[in-house]
């Protein structure tokens, strides 16, 4: 079920009707759980089993860590938390990426040996419940939170609908205390809730699912395309991806607030983030800080010797390509983001003196890092290396490219689009639509809504984080 | 609350919302108001609505506005079985000189043809004379991506709207699907209402995706004239079927006996969706042209069509799903899913409706 389709608005109707109904905390948590696995059941209903095995495991290992004094049992209790959760993203995701790349060195090693394979498909939202679980339990382990009492608490903190399929990764101790009380409507600030809504619905509906039309057109036979298309094609996926996540985040996050619950930003303005460094601590805000916390942290963190340091970043940003999908492009696109960090951080540490007017090195560190990113997606968009390396090589023009070009329009949108973002940056529009009265609020909202749902298409399109 | 989650909206958190339920239930009704006026307004200005075949086959009408005089709207049976080729030789021989563009569209009944000609009327060919016209009154796809008229979804306006709301109150259908195609038109008729994807358009040429001659030209013609075999470039579902319709002949020979005693599969359509013939003829008149309409063997045709043939509300209603008189029509080996016809078929079903045409032409001029 998609944010954006018909399903979805009567599901959240009857579900907002009905939560707010309800007096009791106790019987809303109990109405949202089972409200939550109704969502994940209707998207997916083979894999709900994991979701309760993933949930039912952690709160046990949870409440053995804290029950215990002793580092080995707690240090158990956590491996066996981490062995659960990484299993089943190693059975479910990582399998047929693991067998594949040992069939392969194997066979380069001379050994043509079968290995068996597993016909099994991706759990809807693996990737973000279980590393949500596991924070749980290393938090508790690394006694930043007590565990939960309370199976439905922990329950519906993983389950929790609005993010259990493409986050934003949540932390128990950010989340439990909510779950403590009793949300009020009065408190809730409606109006800025239906604009973040409506701001995630027109990038996902009118912007990612318009323009992702170029970038599949381009994608279904990249050999046929000029070197300007292509490049153009990967500016235009980097919006269509960058929209559509943000989107969903905006969107769930706003369906999170209206229901009386809070959840953590995920996006940041990243295409303005004027290095490599700062970009990563505005896309996908969640995930990068999960991988700090837990993985960049546990392997050392900022070090001081510095390859030590440019190591272990390495190692989280091949982390975070893994994260995104079993596949080695996958993981060289983590590792050139890591390599765009790196080169910031080298740069910035030389303390190399460039005389230019503030705005202009910022402007061209925004540019560069932009551009990076956009070159990068080549490795992230396309099936497999041999298609991404071609694309590269047609852009390089080493390889021949083909005669089909989208033309100037597209660039013109693109360039249009642009100035949307910087728009909404720079001016903040949601600052202006607090201030209305309600009355005019919401008759804005009425009008900007029908102008969305004129750019809206019928044919539903699923959020590309889905994948993960 | 934590920091990050205050973050997500403290730039424009109320200073105190003070929501209550009178509060809001009088901001949602103006917030719903204001969409839906403000739908009906962009609707006067956003281009008509339509999908990628629609885009295709408008742009290769408008190369033969000169010359074509008989237009044929129907479905995808009549889209791929209709050869305008075919046609016009069967006519010639017979002395009558017809230049035929095939305009039927896939899941098109007769609400979305009549919006179609609509918009022909806009810009009509110079000598247009006849309009054949499929009988399909209600297309049932119960494919996930369809609703119930199969491009109701894409044809919105006020008027298509007006007439959907008694259709789906009409509606007969067996009580354990009921629940589920009203449901299914109920969102059908509140994406026109709402002019979900009237701009898309505006959106594919600014893209630079915009109908091109190649691709008119792959889909249908321009020899062709709006013809397409169904065998050139099949989709998904146009496999699947022919996989289903292969391993299944007993289900496509249980429909034809089921026509042929015309006993009409469960939905009949109601009284409803009959206004459009009016219509239809109303609109062909005001350019100049007649309209005969026909029906195929596939066609859900009730009663209702022939008894408003056999009153004079109809001008002509060519019956081809006779299979006495057009045997081959209900054969298996002409047909690609049960449903459409092979390039074979086509040719055979295009005989018929030729002659079928030029017998009624005759019949009118005595």
């Amino acid at each position: 079920m998609i944010f954006t389709e018909h399903r979805f608005a009567a599901f959240f109707a009857v579900v907002f009707l009905v939560h707010w109904a309800l007096r009791g905390r106790e019987s809303r948590k109990v109405f949202l759980l089972a409200a939550s696995y109704g969502f994940y059941a209707a998207s997916d209903w083979r894999f709900l089993s994991l979701i309760l095995v993933s949930t039912l495991g952690d709160f046990i290992a949870a409440r053995g860590i804290s029950a215990s004094q002793d580092v080995r049992v707690r240090r158990l209790w956590l491996l066996g938390s981490l062995a659960l959760n990484l299993g089943l993203l190693g059975v479910f995701k990582y399998y047929g990426f693991f067998v594949d790349s040992a069939s392969d060195v194997l066979s380069w090693l001379g050994f043509g040996v079968s290995l068996p394979v597993l016909q099994v498909g991706l759990p809807l939202g693996i990737s973000f419940y279980s590393f949500q679980t596991m924070s749980y339990t290393l938090d508790v382990h690394a006694r930043r939170m007590e565990p939960t009492r309370r199976l439905l608490d922990m329950a519906l903190f993983v389950g929790f609908f609005p993010q259990l399929v493409a986050g934003p990764i949540v932390r128990a101790r950010e989340f439990l205390p909510q779950l403590a009380r009793t949300p009020r409507w009065a408190d809730v600030p409606v109006k800025p809730l239906l604009w973040l809504f409506l701001v995630g619905f027109f990038k996902k509906a009118c912007v990612s699912d318009n323009i992702s039309v170029l970038v599949d057109a381009y994608f279904l036979d990249p050999a046929l395309h000029t070197s300007a298309s292509a490049l153009l094609a990967l500016l235009v996926f980097a919006f269509q991806i960058y929209c559509d996540f943000s989107g969903y985040s905006d969107m769930a996050i706003a369906c999170a607030g209206l229901l009386g619950y809070v959840l953590p930003q995920n996006f940041d303005f990243p295409f303005l983030a004027s290095n490599s460094s700062q970009f990563w601590n505005r896309w996908h805000m969640t995930l990068t800080r999960w991988l700090h916390d837990y993985v960049f942290s546990a392997l050392g963190g900022k070090l001081r010797d510095t390859w030590r340091r440019y190591f272990n970043l390495m190692v989280t940003m091949a982390l975070v390509g893994l994260w995104h999908g079993a596949a080695w492009h996958f993981v060289l696109w983590g590792l050139l983001q890591g390599v765009g960090t790196i080169v910031y951080r080298t740069w910035h540490k030389a303390k190399v003196t460039v005389r230019l007017p503030r705005i202009l090195r910022l402007g061209f560190g925004t540019a560069v890092t932009f551009s990076w990113f956009v070159l990068g997606s080549v490795f992230f968009r396309s099936d497999n290396m041999d298609v991404a390396w071609s694309i590269v090589g047609r852009i390089l023009g080493v390889i021949e490219a083909g005669p089909e070009s989208f033309g100037l329009a597209p660039w013109l949108v693109m360039g249009g689009l642009a100035l949307v973002h910087i728009g909404f940056y720079r001016l903040r529009p949601e600052r202006t639509m607090a201030a209305l009265s309600d009355g005019s609020f919401y008759v804005v909202l009425g009008v900007l809504a029908a102008c969305c749902l004129a750019f809206t298409r019928a044919d539903v399109r699923p959020f590309i984080y889905f994948k993960f | 609350m934590n920091d990050q989650g205050e973050k997500s909206v403290s730039a424009m958190a109320d200073v105190s919302p003070g929501n209550t339920p009178l509060g809001t239930f009088r901001n949602g009704l103006v917030f719903l108001l204001t969409l839906v006026a403000c739908t009906l307004l962009l609707g006067r200005v956003l281009p008509p609505a339509g999908d990628r075949i629609t885009a295709i086959k408008t742009a290769g009408l408008g190369q033969h506005l000169s010359d074509c005089n008989l237009l044929v709207l129907g479905s995808s049976a009549s889209f791929h079985g209709v050869n305008p080729a075919v046609f016009d030789a069967v006519t010639a021989e017979q002395g009558l000189v017809t230049h035929t563009y095939n305009m039927a569209m896939p899941g098109t009944c007769l609400a979305e043809n009549y919006h179609i000609l609509e918009r022909i009327a806009g810009e009509p060919p110079a000598d247009l004379r006849w309009i054949l016209v499929e009988a399909e009154t209600v297309m049932r796809v119960r494919n996930s991506g369809y609703f119930l008229t199969a491009k109701n979804i894409a044809w919105h306006d006020a008027s298509t709207t007006r007439l959907t709301i008694p259709y789906i109150a009409g509606l007969e259908l067996a009580p354990l699907m009921e629940w589920k195609s009203h449901w299914r038109s109920g969102v059908s008729l509140t994406y026109n209402l709402l002019g979900v994807g009237r701009g898309l358009p505006w959106v594919e040429s600014s893209l630079g995706l915009g109908v091109t001659d190649e691709e008119s030209a792959r889909w249908i013609g321009p020899a062709r004239n709006g013809f397409r075999p169904v065998s050139i470039e099949p989709d998904h579902w146009d496999l699947k079927s022919r996989e289903f319709f292969l391993k299944n002949p007993g289900h496509f020979g249980h429909r034809m006996r089921l026509l042929v005693q015309e006993r009409v599969p469960v939905g009949e359509p109601s009284m409803t969706a009959l206004p459009y013939f009016r219509r239809i003829v109303d609109l062909a008149s005001s350019m100049g042209a007649r309209v005969i309409f026909y029906t195929l063997q596939g066609s859900y045709v009730g009663r209702e069509v022939v008894a408003m043939a056999k009153a004079g509300q109809v001008d002509s209603l060519v019956r081809l799903d006779d299979k006495r008189r057009y045997p081959e029509l209900f054969d298996v080996e002409y047909s690609y899913d049960g449903t459409h016809f092979t390039e074979e078929g086509a040719a055979v079903l295009s005989r018929y409706l030729a002659n079928a045409f030029v017998q009624d032409e005759r019949e009118l001029r005595r």
